[in-house]
């Protein structure tokens, strides 16, 4: 109980500390206003639905942003998870499938870290070839179009409510406490920022970088397994060509929240922001009919801009710390 | 006392190193010898690859299929010879997709409504434009090669939208024009005019990487920014020139290829960059920066072209194909790291 209120009383501390904050409730009362049928319950509960898995998939390139890396496979990585789904429930059952892919997942992240963190590759080359990789195998495995899957246990995870609200929602929400607890409050978490503020220094004082990178890694494949996982459910088929930009989708929203991509700074609760500004923005230009085209269009705009922002903000501070 | 012998056992050190120096410098003296052993894996990768295709397929060693390869070869070696640029000097571009799909559509588009020369040129100053504005946002910002990535990746998704909102997502045709066709399909003597393009370019590429001081300028600002800037070089301008030099001859690619199909496809770029860092990184080109040279280039290439025409003549599918240059660039990578690791740890 102790713990639920640290965390809820750090949690609030956090919040009011956030300017980002301010632009989302600003974002939000602006599209209420000005954009027709976004506030109602129908397409507020909506909004949120779509949000959960790239959420999810955010807690875990959020901690391999803090680590002070990318992971640009998650997309790749759903869309394979969710054909090897596809594919594992006629033969296994869908309970045992489901564990198998989350298995591989963590596989696959284990072994992006390893030639990260052992062989000293960048990561965003190591982990794009890696999503090319991968996006050829899932369009492989499925042969080239959506496999369909008609499970209810599946069909129940991504489309079913508990409760009257989505279990997306709940699974998302019950995620984001673990995450926001093990990287708040154990020896994991603080190591992550400690490795990402600067690795020099972890390995000085005795942190096994490596281990730690290898982890994160890990952990962000895991949650795109679970991503592919819902969205199989959700729509009741694998796709292998989901999620192609979904990376920079999620980098985007992670950046917006203010974690930096040096490493070593921001937060789940940024993340969270940072994914209902994405999220109401997207839903907004979906609502007022903006040719899909124009919509890509505007993304790209915002993720150059956010990149830029976060990279010239941090130039910013090292000139105003001189010798930091 | 001691100290002169200190100095002495320096002396001595520094001229055990120069005739050192001497000795490989003669032993490397001639243009065939410097091309060194590092270079050595990808030509012999390609041997073996020309022999393993002409045993596995019969129409692989027929003149057609070889001018058939060179043809599709022009469209990634014209990349590859900008990238080449892009990657010594430490940085990335993934906007080159987006560059070739919006280049395609407009010198279609263009082509139509003011005829070819004009479309030609301007299809040209938009890519150089392009590039200029890729490297312009990573100077303001400073970026490392991490802000490259995305920041590109962020313009070429910009660009392959505008590509899709130009022919509202559609195919075009181009008007029939002689010149335009010759562009991508005419021929001097036999030999395909592609294949004399990208020569000529590798050419005018390589002599300026070698033997100009933008050259110089850009192996070294890709080696260490921070000595290249204080020995004077204006790395920033350095590296946008490259970002340039890039977009011009990705637009160059662009104008090919869609004389090639004598249409446009907005989704023409589509995975353009993998086959691109592909080539250039199994040709032996550091992703470090610093490193790597036209002659790797044209040899990755060559590999990669003569991979994919493989592939399908054995019948593998375009699915195969992704992962199989996936799983190359990463063996590239790790052989890259294995060749610098003696060089690092001394």
């Amino acid at each position: 109980m102790n713990v639920v209120n640290g965390m809820l009383k750090s949690f609030f501390e956090n919040i009011f500390k956030m300017k980002v904050l301010l632009f989302l409730i600003a974002m939000f009362a602006a599209a209420s206003l000005f954009v027709p049928y976004f506030f109602t319950s129908l397409n507020l509960v909506n909004l949120l639905t779509s949000l959960c898995i790239y959420g999810i998939m955010a807690y875990g390139m959020t901690y391999v942003i803090l680590a002070g890396e990318l992971d640009l496979s998650v997309g790749a990585v759903m869309a394979f998870s969710g054909v090897l789904l596809a594919r594992l429930i006629p033969e296994i059952g869908t309970v045992a499938a489901i564990f198998v892919v989350l298995a591989v997942g963590i596989v696959i992240g284990a072994i992006n870290g390893f030639l990260v963190s052992r062989l000293g590759l960048h990561s965003f080359v190591v982990t794009l070839s890696v999503m090319f990789f991968y996006n050829g195998l899932a369009l492989s495995v499925a042969g080239g179009g959506p496999i369909l899957t008609r499970d209810p246990l599946l069909n129940w995870l991504g489309n079913g409510s508990t409760l009257s609200i989505p279990n997306q929602i709940w699974l998302a929400v019950i995620l984001f406490f673990i995450a926001h607890y093990v990287l708040r409050k154990t020896r994991f978490g603080r190591n992550v920022y400690a490795v990402g503020g600067d690795q020099q220094v972890a390995r000085l004082t005795g942190i096994k970088v490596g281990f730690y990178k290898l982890g994160v890694f890990a952990i962000s494949s895991f949650c795109a397994a679970i991503g592919g996982v819902l969205l199989t459910g959700m729509q009741n088929s694998a796709s292998p060509i989901a999620g192609s930009s979904a990376a920079f989708s999620i980098i985007t929203a992670v950046v917006i929240g203010g974690t930096s991509l040096t490493g070593g700074e921001g937060s789940l609760v940024r993340t969270v922001i940072g994914l209902l500004i994405f999220g109401i923005l997207d839903n907004s230009l979906s609502l007022l009919n903006v040719n899909p085209f124009h919509q890509t269009f505007y993304k790209g705009v915002l993720l150059v801009f956010v990149i830029a922002w976060d990279y010239y903000s941090r130039h910013k501070r090292a000139v105003q710390t001189p010798g930091g | 006392m001691g100290d002169a012998k200190v100095l002495h056992d320096v002396q001595k050190q520094t001229v055990q190193k120069e005739t050192v120096k001497n000795q490989t410098g003669k032993r490397t003296g001639g243009w065939k010898l410097r091309i060194g052993i590092a270079d050595l894996g990808p030509v012999v990768a390609l041997a073996i690859l020309l022999i393993v295709g002409s045993v596995m397929s019969p129409v692989f060693m027929t003149k057609e299929n070889i001018f058939n390869i060179l043809s599709q070869i022009a469209k990634l070696g014209l990349g590859a010879l900008g990238m080449t640029y892009v990657m010594i000097s430490g940085y990335l571009d993934l906007s080159i997709a987006g560059i070739l799909s919006l280049c395609n559509v407009m010198a279609v588009g263009l082509e139509r409504s003011i005829g070819t020369v004009p479309a030609v040129l301007i299809v040209l100053a938009l890519g150089t434009f392009i590039g200029l504005v890729n490297g312009t946002l990573l100077r303001l910002i400073k970026g490392d090669m991490g802000a490259s990535v995305m920041i590109t990746f962020g313009t070429g998704t910009i660009l392959s939208a505008l590509a899709l909102i130009y022919t509202g997502g559609y195919s075009i045709r181009a008007d029939d024009d002689p010149l335009f066709y010759w562009f991508g399909n005419g021929k001097i003597s036999g030999l395909p005019v592609v294949v004399i393009f990208f020569f000529i370019c590798a050419v005018i590429f390589h002599i300026v990487l070698k033997y100009t001081s933008f050259g110089r300028s850009l192996y070294l600002t890709g080696a260490n920014p921070e000595a290249a800037r204080l020995s004077g070089i204006a790395t920033a301008r350095v590296r946008t020139v490259a970002f340039m030099l890039m977009g011009a001859i990705a637009a160059f690619a662009a104008v090919v290829v869609s004389s090639q199909t004598v249409s446009a496809s907005p989704v023409a770029g589509a995975n353009y960059e993998l086959d691109v860092i592909a080539a250039v990184v199994i040709g032996g080109t550091s992703l470090n920066g610093g490193e790597g040279s036209i002659f790797r280039t044209i040899i990755g290439v060559l590999l990669i072209g003569v991979l994919s025409n493989l592939f399908i003549l054995i019948g593998l599918s375009t699915f195969d194909q992704m992962m199989a240059k996936g799983l190359i660039i990463i063996a590239a990578l790790i052989m890259d790291k294995y060749k610098h690791l003696g060089m690092s740890r001394g």
